[in-house]
């Protein structure tokens, strides 16, 4: 076949016809697999919602999920039990800005405000330090004793402050009751130990906790809402050194590399 | 055969795109904090090449060389776009992982450099065999890189732990720690290249 000339006609219909080909090939691709990925992301926010608000459950059909009801920016979820109607718990999912961009977690709280897990939705956070927000609230041994408050504060263990590492500590949030206690970072004036590293990762969690929660219970939010949330804003900005920036700097040279 | 042959180790060892040719930089850099996303960047990017190069090849007496570079992107983009979908569709978990870098594969150098450089001048079978070979360079390279970051970053191996917290070195999963890497390895490739010549 001999070579299509680049003159005006030959260079319209050969790029016309290529695109258009791509185009009906794009189509009955995106037809096969819409399907399917419409279903994976239903199926995550569904399982993701019953893992943070029955850890346990295995039988994902002893629980109805009401439709979701947006307050403030949060979508709140109401877990019913299937058998009696009766609320088993509710799943709020909120969003705040993190250090790298926004952190979307969703929060499970059981019907009397106790935290019964989070599930990071979606985040953009430093690999190896803010990252670890999606396992470190809900590892290590749980600070919540009781009502009143973490009165205890432990001198922390040898591991904690050890870059990486998530056992020990004093920074699972799970079981701690949202009404009764205030739940705020050590370096706000709390107990909970910040991410080391990433105070401002562990910052953006603790709002977006705060977030979810006034969402959920607008009600009692006066008590929840300590004045950390303020605090973090303003100290933020002067603390961004704790964490090192991922920025590339592009050299003029850099000639047909990218 | 033995042309083929050639073709195809030129891609994977003589024109290694990584450690060679240093082309595709950005994604290289930035998706190898691990094993298996390094790998997994390499194969998608190979599943581009092969069929990018062989189409382009087939296609390069229809395309005037006044429109080649959009009638290229328009080939390249419309198998990533395949590619980002079926990732999507059935393996979510690296698809969330890689994310953004998966359309960026459209701007990949490596595939422009390879349709414009090999598959716009040879035959439809060469050019598919250039694709599998630095495709294959590349996600060699890639995964070793990511191997060897995962290893001192975060102590395992294709996420298997072997070494304690305590003993990881957090740099070499973040963005110095790839330069770093990137410059050993290409030291070490060189001097094994030297030895040999």
């Amino acid at each position: 076949m001999k070579k299509v000339k680049s003159g005006f006609w030959g260079m319209s219909l050969s790029l016309t016809l290529i695109s258009a080909v791509a185009a009906v090939l794009l189509g009955k691709v995106f037809g096969i697999t819409d399907i399917i990925i419409q279903d994976i992301s239903e199926k995550n926010k569904l399982s993701g919602i019953l893992d943070v608000v029955a850890p346990d459950c295995t039988d994902f059909s002893a629980y109805t999920i009401s439709e979701p009801v947006n307050a403030g920016g949060s979508n709140v979820y109401n877990v019913y039990n299937a058998a009696d109607s009766t609320l088993a718990g509710i799943a709020v999912e909120s969003s705040d800005n993190g250090f790298g961009g926004e952190l979307t977690i969703l929060f499970g709280f059981s019907p009397d405000w106790t935290i019964t897990g989070y599930k990071v939705m979606k985040h953009s956070e430093t690999p190896g330090l803010g990252a670890q927000v999606d396992q470190w609230f809900k590892s290590g041994p749980a600070v919540a004793s009781g009502t009143g408050g973490f009165s205890v504060k432990r001198k922390r263990p040898v591991e904690s402050t050890l870059v990486g590492s998530a056992v020990g500590g004093n920074h699972n949030i799970i079981g701690a009751n949202m009404s009764a206690q205030s739940v705020s970072l050590s370096k706000d004036g709390g107990t909970i130990d910040a991410i080391t590293a990433s105070t401002i990762t562990s910052r953006a969690f603790m709002r977006t906790l705060k977030k979810a929660y006034t969402a959920a219970n607008p009600g009692a939010a006066v008590d929840a809402v300590t004045d950390a949330t303020t605090s973090a804003t303003s100290v933020g900005a002067a603390d961004a050194s704790a964490e090192p920036e991922l920025t590339f700097v592009r050299s003029k040279h850099s000639g047909k590399r990218k | 055969m033995k042309k083929y042959f050639e073709i195809f180790i030129n891609g994977v060892v003589k024109e290694n795109p990584t450690f060679v040719l240093l082309l595709g930089m950005c994604p290289t850099l930035a998706t190898t904090t691990s094993a298996l996303n390094g790998m997994g960047m390499g194969l998608a990017t190979m599943f581009v090449l092969i069929f990018s190069n062989l189409f382009i090849s087939l296609l390069k007496n229809l395309i005037p060389d006044g429109v080649r570079i959009p009638c290229y992107i328009v080939v390249i983009a419309t198998f990533v776009t395949i590619l980002q979908m079926l990732m999507q569709a059935y393996v979510p978990s690296l698809y969330s992982t890689l994310g953004l870098f998966i359309p960026l594969i459209v701007v990949n150098c490596i595939i422009l450099g390879r349709a414009e450089a090999f598959a716009a001048k040879h035959n439809p079978l060469e050019s598919l065999v250039d694709g599998i070979g630095t495709g294959l360079g590349f996600t060699c390279a890639l995964t070793l890189l990511g191997l060897v970051r995962e290893f001192l970053g975060k102590g395992s191996l294709f996420g298997n732990v072997i070494l304690p917290s305590q003993m990881n070195i957090l740099v070499f999963v973040l963005a110095p720690g790839a330069f770093i890497t990137l410059g050993l390895l290409i030291a070490v490739v060189n001097s094994v290249k030297n030895k040999k010549d």
